[in-house]
């Protein structure tokens, strides 16, 4: 027994202490909501609905998921490319590719499809995209000084411009592709800040106007004759077919570029996948958005799909 | 210079398939070993294609089997949707004609039935497989062959023929029309009953790839590989 200070009493173990009186749980914050699954655009695919198989490498390069965008004063540009679903079961890569470039006084919109049945054409369609976006910068030159006001800001000299930037950009295309491996599709738009859209392709991939809510396609589809094509002209080729094309862009209206992954659904799909992209593409969306709706699940369709698109701001209605 | 954007959108909704047809000689001479094979490899098949739906999303597999007469004894299916594999019977004698016949009548009705439904169609694909020589007068299956392949026809299909056992070469080569590595016959020394399996699991790989080359947006007929088989070598030419 001790003469000191009493002590206190120990203080009894936490098990053996009267229970308290429960107080509700704090809710414990989420960092984020789950992303619900892309949608189904008519009739679901299920094998879009199986788990994508790791790769064995995959870099930013030739990711599955591509999503990017940006405005300036005139234009805004959004991207979306996602890996088919038969390549991400397979575990490859995608083998679209895109590429904007910003010109003086224009922009240039660039999609590839590479060739499925042609080993490397992944490789091709990338090398394809960058020449064609480099070839287009080469048309149109260095930005003029703030004081000129020369014919490179004549609209008609803008327009000639475009022009010939669209047959430099496919030949320069064809070189790129034929450097390597592979073979590719391609399209290619150019855009004057204040005019109207160039563009030139080579095979199936294609571009579009939405005009109110509507879809009108800038090249002839492969006639209806109740029988699906199977060939498609590609790049490299000795005398490539090159399909020009020209268009007002008003305003509210969407320029996409878009390979068949997309185009052959938006077709097949006029109550489904048209306006469910017509919807999103009214106005510029976020990137992320857009490569989300991008992967729809739709039965059968299991391409490759890259969609850009350009709406000039300095008219619309943001 | 302005245009006028090249047309709107369509307005029916629509999903691409690939069709393909198994035209099996069941005539009196598949009995036995070949006809036993194929009732075998069926299920396997039906398996593989049905159970991926990766292809089956795509594919549409229809079996016709021709003797004295042909029939169609498994309509253009989703072999998704599909329990069991209708067996063969082998008996009679072989009508190419006939199968000639059934063939373009079944593809022209399937096709309307199956763009009522809503989907859009690749150019069907035909395995022809026969162990023997048509019985039928040469003028009567060549004239049923050339209102299949009639360039005219819209749905005409593209043929691969296989053949074996008393198979003629040179018949083979007209009936896929004399094209590239369309014509495959059995080696010299190959046994039905080995050539058989074969032939089946080199179908399910067709398929296969032939359904992936939908998905890479160019549908494409991959012929099967078959190593107890040799292509039969055509005239270019022609």
């Amino acid at each position: 027994m001790s003469d000191g200070p009493p002590t206190h009493e120990p203080e009894p173990a936490a098990a053996a202490r009267p229970a308290a009186a429960p107080s509700p749980p704090e809710p414990v914050p989420e960092p984020w909501e789950p992303v619900p699954e892309p949608p189904a655009l008519g009739r679901p695919s299920p094998a879009a609905a199986r788990p994508a198989l790791l790769r064995p490498a995959a870099g930013v390069e030739a990711a599955a998921y591509r999503a990017d965008g940006g405005d300036d004063e005139v234009w805004a540009v959004r991207a979306a490319s996602v890996a088919g679903v038969r390549h991400r079961l397979a575990g490859d890569g995608p083998e679209d590719a895109y590429a904007w470039v910003r010109l003086p006084g224009a922009v240039a919109l660039i999609v590839a499809d590479g060739v499925g049945s042609v080993p490397g054409s992944g490789g091709a369609a990338r090398r394809a995209v960058q020449a064609a976006g480099e070839a287009a910068a080469a048309v149109f030159g260095p930005a003029p000084a703030p004081d000129e006001d020369g014919s490179a800001h004549d609209p008609a000299e803008r327009d000639r411009l475009a022009g010939a930037a669209c047959m430099e950009a496919v030949a320069a295309a064809g070189r790129a592709a034929g450097e390597g491996p592979g073979a590719t599709t391609i399209v290619v738009a150019v855009v004057a800040d204040a005019g109207g859209a160039r563009l030139a392709r080579v095979g199936d991939s294609t571009a579009f106007v939405l005009r109110g809510g509507a879809w009108h396609e800038l090249f002839a589809a492969d006639p209806d004759d109740g029988i699906g094509s199977t060939a498609t002209a590609a790049l490299p080729a000795a005398t490539p077919a090159v399909e020009p094309a020209e268009v007002p862009l008003g305003p509210d209206e969407a320029l996409v570029l878009a390979t068949d992954g997309i185009a052959d659904p938006l077709r097949d799909g006029p109550t489904t996948v048209a306006p469910a992209l017509g919807a999103a593409l009214r106005r510029p969306p976020a990137p992320l958005a857009l490569a989300w709706l991008t992967d729809f699940s739709r039965q059968g369709c299991h391409d490759d799909r890259t969609v850009l698109a350009a709406w000039r701001r300095d008219v619309s209605a943001d | 210079m302005e245009t006028e954007s090249v047309g709107p959108v369509g307005v029916e909704e629509r999903y691409a398939v690939f069709p393909f047809y198994l035209c099996l000689d069941a005539s009196a001479s598949m009995a036995g070993a070949p006809v036993e094979s194929v009732n075998r490899q069926l299920p396997l098949l039906r398996a593989a294609v049905g159970e991926d739906p990766a292809v089956a999303e795509v594919i549409r597999f229809g079996i016709v089997t021709f003797n004295d007469r042909a029939e169609t004894t498994l309509p253009l299916s989703d072999l998704s949707m599909i329990e069991s594999m209708p067996p063969v019977v082998a008996q009679g004698r072989t009508s190419y004609a006939a199968a000639f016949d059934h063939l373009r009548a079944v593809i022209e009705d399937d096709y309307h039935a199956s763009r009522a439904r809503g989907d859009r169609w690749y150019r069907p694909a035909v395995i022809f497989v026969s162990d023997g020589r048509p019985t039928d007068d040469r003028e009567r299956w060549l004239a049923a062959h050339s209102r299949l392949t009639d360039p005219g026809w819209k749905r005409r299909p593209n043929i691969l023929a296989f053949g074996f056992g008393d198979a003629d070469s040179a018949v083979l080569a007209q009936v896929s029309e004399r094209k590239p590595n369309r014509a495959f016959i059995a080696a010299e020394g190959a046994e039905p009953a080995a050539v058989v399996p074969e032939l089946l699991a080199g179908l399910i790989q067709s398929i296969v790839s032939s359904s992936a080359s939908v998905y890479t947006g160019e549908a494409q007929l991959v012929p099967p590989e078959v190593p107890s088989m040799v292509p039969i070598p055509v005239d270019q030419l022609d």
